[in-house]
C-alpha cells in the first residue's frame, strides 16, 4: 500500500502495531452441517412427489372418461327435455324464435332503407359528376387567373412597401 | 496419497448436482469465514450463525462464481456484507471477544494474554464506532492482511476508492482511540512520519 497522502492519518505502521490484538483473534465454527440440511430442505420442498407413470396414465384415463361421460350426461339431459317437451324449454325455444323474427324484421327493414336512399341519391351523384366534367376547363382557368391576381398582388403590396419605406420621415433627420 | 479436489472442481461438482461435495469447501474455508465474522465484530456466540448464512449464499448463488478470482475474495466479500447486515440489523455494541492463544510466533504469557484480551475487546469498541463502510477496508488491509487489489475485489469498489477509505478510517481510529481508549495508543508512538 502507499504512503500517507492524506492529514490526520497516523499511517500503515500505526495501524498495524495498533490492530495486533485483533489479528490474534480466531474463531473456528462447523457450519456444515447446518447449511447441507438447509440445502437438503429446500431442495426436497420444490422437488415434486415422485409418482409412477402407471398413476399418470390411470390419472389421464379417467380424467377423459369422466369428461365424456358428462358431456354425454349433459347431452341426453337437454335431449330428454327437447323431446319431452318440458316447459321450460318450450319458453326458451319460443323466445329464441320470436328474437330471430324481430332481427330477421328489423334487418329486412335497414337493407330496405338502404336501398331506398342508394337509389334516391345515385342520380344526383351522378348528375353533379358530369356537371363537374364540363365545368373542369373553367375551374382550372379560374384557379390559374387567380394565382396570377394573387402573385401580381404580391409584387404590388412589395412595390408599395418599398416605395412607402423609401419615402418615410427618417429619425433624427 | 490422493491430493485435495480444487475449489474450482469442486464446485463444478456442485453445479453437477452433488451437494454433499459442498462439505469439503465449507471445511475447508469455515476458519476463514468465522475468523473474518470475528474480526468485523460479530459475537463469538452468533460467528455459526453468520458463516451458515454466508455458506447458504455462497450455495445460492454459486453458479455466478468467476474462478478467475480466488474464492476467498468472493468468501471474504459475502462474510463482510453479512456481517454487515447482522450489525444493522441487530444494533448491538461490539462485546469484548475471547482470545484464541493461537500466535503463530509461540504462545503468549498468561499476562500478555489477559492484556492482549482485554485490548482487543477495547479495539472492537473502537472500530465499532467507525462507520461500517470504513471500517469494512480497514479490517480487510490491516487485520486481514489482504492486499489492495483484493480488497476493492473483495467490496466491488475502485482501488482509489479503498485508498482513500484506508486513509480516512485510518484517521478516525485515530481520533478515537486518543479521544475514547488513550490506552490503546501503541507504546514508542510508531506512527508514519513518511
Amino acid at each position: 500500500m502507499t504512503r500517507r497522502s492524506n492529514a490526520g492519518d497516523p499511517g500503515e505502521r500505526w495501524a498495524e502495531e495498533t490492530l495486533r490484538p485483533l489479528r490474534r483473534q480466531t474463531a473456528d465454527c462447523d457450519a456444515a452441517p447446518a447449511v447441507l440440511a438447509r440445502i437438503r430442505a429446500e431442495r426436497d420442498a420444490i422437488r415434486p412427489d415422485p409418482v409412477s407413470p402407471r398413476a399418470y396414465r390411470i390419472a389421464w384415463v379417467s380424467s377423459v372418461a369422466l369428461g365424456v361421460a358428462s358431456f354425454a350426461f349433459l347431452v341426453s339431459s337437454l335431449l330428454v327435455l327437447v323431446i319431452g317437451r318440458d316447459e321450460g324449454v318450450r319458453e326458451i325455444i319460443s323466445l329464441g324464435a320470436a328474437t330471430w323474427h324481430v332481427l330477421a324484421v328489423f334487418g329486412r327493414l335497414i337493407a330496405g332503407a338502404g336501398a331506398r336512399i342508394l337509389s334516391e341519391t345515385l342520380p344526383i351523384l351522378r348528375k353533379a359528376w358530369a356537371l363537374l366534367a364540363i365545368a373542369a376547363p373553367i375551374v382550372r382557368a379560374a384557379g390559374t387567373l387567380a394565382a396570377a391576381g394573387g402573385v401580381m398582388s404580391i409584387l404590388f403590396s412589395s412595390y408599395v412597401f418599398a416605395r412607402a419605406r423609401k419615402n418615410a420621415p427618417r429619425v433624427g433627420a | 496419497m490422493a491430493s485435495e479436489p480444487a475449489d474450482v472442481e469442486l464446485i463444478r461438482e456442485v453445479l453437477a448436482g452433488r451437494v454433499e461435495r459442498f462439505e469439503i469447501l465449507i471445511r475447508r474455508y469455515q476458519r476463514l469465514v468465522a475468523t473474518a465474522a470475528l474480526r468485523m465484530g460479530i459475537p463469538r456466540e452468533e460467528i455459526e450463525d453468520v458463516s451458515s448464512e454466508v455458506f447458504y449464499k455462497v450455495y445460492r448463488s454459486l453458479a455466478r462464481y468467476r474462478p478467475e478470482h480466488a474464492l476467498s475474495t468472493w468468501l471474504y466479500r459475502i462474510t463482510v456484507n453479512a456481517a454487515l447486515d447482522r450489525k444493522r440489523s441487530t444494533r448491538h455494541e461490539s462485546r469484548m471477544e475471547e482470545l484464541s492463544p493461537t500466535l503463530s510466533d509461540g504462545r503468549p504469557s498468561l499476562d500478555q494474554e489477559a492484556s492482549d484480551k482485554e485490548r482487543a475487546g477495547l479495539l472492537q469498541k473502537a472500530l465499532g464506532r467507525i462507520p461500517a463502510h470504513y471500517r469494512a477496508p480497514l479490517v480487510l488491509a490491516h487485520i486481514e492482511g489482504l492486499p489492495l487489489e483484493e480488497i476493492a475485489r473483495a467490496l466491488d469498489l475502485p482501488e482509489g476508492t479503498i485508498k482513500s477509505r484506508l486513509f480516512r478510517a485510518r484517521a478516525m481510529l485515530k481520533e478515537i482511540i486518543q479521544r475514547h481508549y488513550p490506552a490503546l495508543a501503541p507504546a514508542g508512538g510508531t506512527e508514519d512520519r513518511s
